[in-house]
């Protein structure tokens, strides 16, 4: 599992010379810090690593925002065709991004929003997946506390911010986690919605490292390394919220 | 009004609003689209159903097919079988249980692209790890990205390494929902590991391991990011998966064909998700 993330770390740290050598140098001695240093000369990967995180930090925030109020609205609230509307809803998560793309595209085009950060972030502003999960925890949630709240004239926005909300804290951070993994992941859409480098993010960025005739692996490689850092850090310090989210959901035996 | 009516459409709209604009009416709009010539330089024009009859001919959209179906299906066969070992291995407790957990489980963490990237790197011909390793105990090396068959394996074997610990987390969930009793009670009537397995964590798990079987399939099946990177398609188009193959004619400006083949690929999209969700009863898990 552990080593082709390991041979990237070994690359990244090589001398160009030592890259390509067959036998491939399984160390990276003389160690070589330089790729590190020059990643952020060589592109600008620090404006890509801006963007990333305008742009994750914005789309983790708008679903969270659309999926807890659907969940409500879902668990909560009585409305005709409720429950059909709610699986016509999950039934969108079959639909690979691929098959909207080109539309979105033009609307894009036409209102002259692309090489914006709205055409990166708007499109990412709901999930089925967060709906669900947010619908399944607030299901759980007993209902007196609220019934007592209504009769206190407490209004149904009311009983979301203050009593649901607190209590789905558990819910909340396993989708902000999955879906801020999820945002500075993403690839498709980026390359076709960006072209200026100025709102590049740093997974179609570091597209950049390569040349047209050659790419620099030690420089790439140690790219690739600083754009996962978040990630590592993010994942292994809330792993546990994965597995409880899942749990949460409901998809329990 | 209604005073839970006009709650609701406080609660709905900013939902509603997102996934008509950039889902709903996209669905529509890509089936609009594959009406239409919709050419860079040439007037548009409704042509009806002739972008379908095109995919007929056009040779290179069945080659995506098939390489996409046999994608898909290997690659989501093996992810399942390892996912659920390695779901089963990190749930017993032993020592330093938590670090394993967080390094196998991490190659889902980092961006497709980037592991796509390091594969390439191992994959290379002349100074890849991947001939030294097998060059030091065999002596061959493999030409792993100029063959279809060996490009086709590369692939899989990228998209293994990093989707099986998704697979694991999600089953990884399920396990640990199995009630401890229904063990205790399967060793009282002497069943062995195996039986365990095949008659209490089996049936126990069914429901998560077709949700992980859903969003693997569908995942699988609009393959992109490994594939542009990896192989570009290649070799002569070997490996070019649906999404890529409109991806490309995205990039040639030609959005009715385009559509043509991402509405197909909704279709088939479709198909399967209703097949699983026959299978696994996926309304009563959610209720």
């Amino acid at each position: 599992m552990l080593l082709p993330l390991l041979w990237m770390l070994s690359t990244s740290l090589k001398t160009p010379e030592n890259i390509f050598t067959f036998p491939p140098k399984l160390l990276p001695i003389p160690l070589n810090w330089q790729n590190y240093l020059d990643v952020w000369e060589a592109v600008p990967f620090a404006r890509f690593y801006l963007n990333t995180v305008i742009v994750a930090v914005s789309v983790t925030a708008g679903q969270v925002a659309t999926s807890s109020l659907a969940a409500y609205a879902f668990a909560r609230l009585e409305f005709p065709g409720r429950d059909k509307v709610f699986f016509a809803y999950l039934a969108t998560l079959m639909i690979p991004g691929a098959v909207t793309m080109i539309p979105v595209f033009i609307l894009l085009r036409m209102i002259g929003w692309l090489n914006t950060y709205k055409a990166l972030i708007l499109p990412g502003m709901f999930s089925a997946y967060g709906t669900f999960l947010l619908r399944q925890f607030f299901l759980g949630i007993p209902t007196d506390i609220e019934d007592a709240a209504r009769i206190d004239g407490c209004s149904a926005f009311g009983i979301y911010k203050n009593i649901i909300l607190p209590l789905s804290k558990p819910a909340l951070a396993t989708l902000t986690i999955f879906t801020f993994l999820g945002a500075w992941r993403d690839f498709m859409w980026p390359l076709i919605v960006i072209d200026s480098p100025q709102k590049k993010t740093l997974t179609i960025g570091l597209a950049m490292f390569q040349g047209l005739h050659s790419t620099d692996w030690g420089l790439l490689m140690a790219a690739s390394f600083l754009v996962m850092i978040p990630l590592i850090l993010v994942f292994l310090f809330n792993q546990r919220f994965f597995i409880e989210g899942i749990k949460l959901a409901g998809l329990k035996a | 009004m209604n005073k839970d009516f006009r709650d609701t459409i406080i609660f709905l709209s900013p939902l509603l609003l997102f996934v008509s604009l950039f889902m709903l009416f996209p669905v529509l709009g890509t089936f609009w689209l594959s009406l239409w010539r919709d050419v860079a330089f040439l007037p548009r024009k409704f042509v009806g159903l002739a972008n379908y009859l095109r995919l007929f001919k056009d040779t290179q959209f069945w080659q995506s097919m098939i390489f996409t179906l046999i994608f898909s299906l290997i690659s989501v066969a093996i992810e399942m079988v390892l996912g659920i070992i390695v779901a089963l291995v990190i749930n017993e407790r032993f020592h330093l249980r938590g670090a394993i957990r967080g390094i196998s489980l991490l190659p889902w963490a980092i961006p497709a692209i980037i592991g796509a990237r390091i594969w390439q790197l191992i994959y290379r011909y002349d100074y890849g790890l991947a001939n030294y390793l097998l060059g030091s105990v065999s002596g061959v090396s493999i030409n792993w990205l100029g063959t279809s068959g060996g490009a086709m394996f590369s692939l899989i074997l990228a998209d293994v390494w990093r989707t099986t610990p998704f697979v694991a987390i999600i089953i990884l969930a399920g396990l640990q929902s199995v009630p401890e009793e229904l063990y205790k009670q399967a060793r009282v009537d002497g069943a062995n590991l195996f039986q365990r397995f095949v008659k209490v964590t089996l049936p126990s798990i069914k429901p998560v391991v077709i949700v992980a079987l859903l969003f693997r399939t569908i995942d699988a099946l609009r393959v992109f990011d490994i594939i542009y990177v990896i192989t570009g398609g290649g070799p002569g188009g070997a490996t070019t998966s649906l999404s890529l193959h409109s991806y490309k004619y995205f990039l040639l400006g030609d959005f009715g064909y385009g559509s043509t083949i991402s509405f197909v690929l909704f279709i088939i999209a479709f198909a399967l998700a209703l097949l699983y969700i026959r299978l696994g009863r996926f309304r009563e898990i959610a209720l």
